[in-house]
């Protein structure tokens, strides 16, 4: 008996460590890169999965992988499940990967060590994984060489601040390697460094087969006007954001049958960064040798038509316009209108401006300069000579156009008033009107006084004031023109008065006083039902008035002691009689309170 | 005993004099006019500078503008005439010389809307100061005058006199309230930033002396916008507002 006991005890615990076993003893790990061999500036996907084809695992402790040199970036888990048959018995496998995203800054080898994670109770090792990263230009293992490059052409080494430089951005591309790439975002290129710079739209872009390093590779470009706005030593990075399609390697490293090779996708599909190398370029300031005194500002190549009069006659005192037109290539938007000579028969007026694009990015095109001239005289006059100028990057020099005035007939017109000279302008000299020889009212701050807290309180007077007088002046009318209401304020002011008048003399212990008060208090309190003057109110009137406002019999007997009361004191020699002063004040009070008291 | 009152004494004679010879802001103005007439206009800017900011006035930032232009700073003579007509709007040497600098400066500001030109025509606390009066005479007019029972013609002209005069100077005050959100771009180095820090990428250039409407102000930077389609921050090394 005791050993079939023990023989179930052991049956149980072999049963329970089985079923442990069962349940963990199939927990597979993987982890690695995909891609494992990326270049510089790329990106590759790294995982590690756990997979049980008991149900799903659940993840307990994992640290981040810390690789140094190599910045990964939690990207979150994903489960999935797949169902494998085999002989008719289907076998399910639960999937959970954990996947990061490692951004390499250098080229080189990068392991990830294994490390331990905990899963489902069960203390697991994740094996190690490489990662080998490229240069740019560095052939891999099957000695190709990159499959996109970026860069940037730029016309020349050193450049000016406000110059529109027009560079070229290329995409080289392997056709070996890619199959097709697609842009991810609006623009081809972004900047991605280069505070110092402002780039114009991208130009539609040109392709063409170049041979580079005995290779044939596909080139894209884009031009793109690009200013720098800083001196100094300048650095620019473009970045550009494509979904890359590749031949894919895994059916190579896989055994694959006929069968793979039919439904497996030989290519793969990734989404690359791509950066331009970090050029840095020479920027300097604009020299002040031969800058001419009025400098348009412009940098370039421009030359300029002939100036265009809307009139070839005119009449003192009406207005012409003429048009200078300025073409070539350059900064035109920086191009400022060239500066008229002084003239006094003439007053002008600063010119209105457009641009007229003739390529995509803006850097060759025509901008006019519609100046409006009032001839001040008649007679034979010349329009005024235009300085135009510019600084042409190439020579480094200023280049002044100087365009002489036109010869124009201008008709007497005494209908028309002389315009006015030209306001006073920098372009004809320092013609700076004089400074001020008195200081004038010093204040300590450039602000309004709406501002000021003490302003803003001090309207608070006014408010008051006229607040106070539309009251004051509302209730005096109110008084004049309302008897009913006026009585009533004279009987509130009246009752409430004798009333403290009654209560000084219970206190001082006057029965003559305190009568006196008690008989005013009630004919006041009463006062305000009668038109009658409440002081000649007599006891039969008192009681006329508590009888119209149903007053009790106690209010009827103490209006009447009240009244007789105030006379017997003044008039019987009552004065020194024991009076109870408390008793009789509360009495008062409710008998005035019946015939209205104080509202 | 002898010796303290001696001291005493000498030490009153001094604060005295010290007292006597202390520059007052008019000695301190008229120094720094010398200044600029001898042609040193560096020299005089800093005098005129010192007196700022407790002792501003229209002819102190007149004749900081007039230095300032000496010198071929736009922008800050710009700033200058700015201030001076905010504190004296009908003075026309300031705008004629805030004109030729601007002029100088190849700038082409935007003609000024009908508000800021009724604005022009008083200093702003002339506004103030008759906004507030007319608008309690006609609360006054309004509330009052029926209780006084004051009837006729002049009590009607006088309500409608104050009510006009009242919508005058809000729209007086108005056109300055416009004017009161602008500032000055001070150099040609400046750059309008997409963000309010030195590393943020350039949204933009901006040319000395360009007036510009603040929006908002983060720490050191403004947010300006020129137009309306042109707008990033400038910090206050390149950018300054007009009114204090």
């Amino acid at each position: 008996m005791n050993h079939q006991k023990l023989f179930t005890t052991l049956f149980l615990l072999c049963a329970f460590a089985a079923s442990l076993f069962a349940q963990q003893g199939d927990l597979e790990i993987s982890s690695g890169f995909e891609p494992n061999v990326i270049r510089v500036n790329q990106y590759a996907n790294y995982q590690f999965s756990v997979s049980n084809s008991r149900g799903s695992v659940k993840l307990e402790e994992a640290q981040k992988p810390e690789v140094p040199g190599l910045p990964m970036q939690y990207l979150g888990p994903n489960t999935q499940t797949i169902m494998n048959s085999t002989n008719g018995h289907v076998r399910h496998m639960y999937i959970n990967a954990y996947a990061f995203r490692a951004a390499p800054e250098k080229p080189g080898e990068y392991t990830v060590p294994a490390f331990k994670i905990r899963v489902n109770g069960q203390d697991l090792e994740v094996p190690a994984a490489k990662l080998t990263v490229l240069d740019a230009q560095e052939p891999d293992a099957n000695g190709n060489g990159p499959a996109v490059v970026t860069e940037i052409e730029w016309p020349r080494e050193k450049f000016y601040v406000g110059e529109a430089i027009k560079a070229k951005v290329k995409l080289i591309v392997d056709p070996e390697q890619v199959q097709r790439m697609r842009v991810l975002r609006d623009v081809p290129f972004i900047v991605k460094e280069g505070d110092a710079f402002t780039i114009s739209n991208f130009s539609q872009s040109d392709s063409k087969r170049i041979v580079r390093d005995n290779q044939v590779l596909e080139e894209h470009s884009w031009e793109v006007v690009i200013t720098p706005l800083k001196t100094g030593q300048q650095s620019i990075t473009l970045q550009s954001d494509w979904a890359v399609t590749t031949k894919s390697d895994r059916n190579q490293r896989r055994g694959r049958s006929l069968m793979d090779s039919f439904f497996i996708n030989p290519y793969d599909t990734q989404q690359v960064t791509l950066y331009s190398e970090h050029d840095t370029i020479d920027v300097q300031p604009l020299p002040n040798e031969g800058q001419p005194t009025y400098y348009t500002g412009g940098i370039g190549m421009f030359t300029v038509d002939k100036p265009r009069l809307s009139e070839s006659t005119g009449k003192a005192g009406e207005p012409l316009t003429m048009i200078l037109t300025v073409r070539g290539q350059g900064n035109f938007e920086r191009l400022q209108a060239p500066t008229l000579a002084e003239s006094d028969a003439w007053r002008d007026y600063a010119p209105e401006e457009e641009f007229f694009a003739a390529d995509q990015i803006g850097y060759t095109g025509a901008k006019t300069f519609e100046y409006t001239l009032i001839p001040r005289d008649s007679g034979e006059l010349t329009t005024p000579e235009i300085a135009f100028n510019f600084f042409d990057p190439e020579t480094a020099k200023y280049v002044e156009l100087p365009i002489p005035g036109q010869a124009i007939t201008i008709a007497e017109n005494p209908n028309a008033q002389r315009p006015k000279r030209n306001p006073v302008a920098a372009r004809r000299g320092p013609e700076l009107l004089p400074i001020a020889t008195t200081a004038g009212a010093f204040v300590s701050a450039i602000s309004p006084i709406v501002k000021n807290p003490v302003f803003i309180a001090g309207q608070i007077v006014p408010a008051l004031a006229i607040g106070l007088l539309f009251l004051s002046r509302r209730q005096k009318l109110r008084l004049e023109q309302d008897a009913e209401y006026a009585r009533n304020v004279r009987a509130n002011q009246a009752t409430k008065a004798e009333l403290a008048t009654a209560s000084n003399a219970a206190q001082q212990q006057d029965a003559t006083a305190f009568y006196a008060a008690a008989q005013r208090a009630v004919q006041a309190a009463a006062g305000r039902h009668v038109e009658q003057a409440p002081e000649s109110l007599t006891i039969a009137d008192l009681e006329s008035v508590a009888t119209k406002l149903k007053a009790d019999e106690t209010t009827l007997k103490n209006i009447r002691a009240f009244m007789e009361a105030g006379d017997a004191i003044r008039f019987g020699g009552l004065a020194n009689a024991d009076i109870d002063f408390s008793a009789e004040l509360a009495r008062l009070e409710t008998t005035v309170n019946n015939l209205g008291g104080k509202q | 005993m002898k010796q303290l009152f001696r001291t005493t004494l000498i030490l009153c004679a001094w604060l005295c004099a010290a007292i006597s010879h202390a520059a007052t802001p008019t000695e301190q103005f008229d120094q720094a006019n010398a200044l600029y007439a001898e042609g040193d206009y560096q020299q005089a800017i800093e005098a005129y500078q010192q007196l700022l900011p407790d002792h501003q006035s229209a002819s102190l930032h007149y004749n900081l503008g007039n230095a300032y232009y000496q010198l071929g700073d736009f922008g800050p003579a710009v700033l200058h005439f700015e201030k001076a007509l905010a504190l004296d709007p009908r003075n026309p040497d300031i705008r004629a010389n805030l004109e030729l600098t601007q002029e100088a400066a190849q700038l082409t500001p935007a003609p000024p809307t009908w508000a800021q030109i009724i604005g022009d025509l008083a200093p702003v606390n002339a506004w103030a100061w008759l906004g507030a009066i007319t608008f309690w005479v006609s609360v006054a007019l309004v509330f009052l005058a029926p209780l006084y029972q004051w009837k006729g013609p002049l009590r009607g002209g006088l309500t409608a006199l104050s009510v006009l005069l009242l919508c005058f100077s809000g729209i007086g005050l108005y056109g300055w309230h416009t004017r009161g959100a602008q500032g000055v771009v001070l150099t040609d180095q400046a750059t309008l930033n997409v963000a309010p820090t030195s590393t943020s990428p350039a949204a933009g250039s901006v040319k000395a002396g360009q007036l510009a409407h603040i929006r908002e102000q983060h720490g050191d930077y403004y947010l300006v916008s020129l137009g309306e389609d042109k707008i990033g921050w400038l910090s206050n090394e390149a950018f300054a507002p007009v009114w204090d």
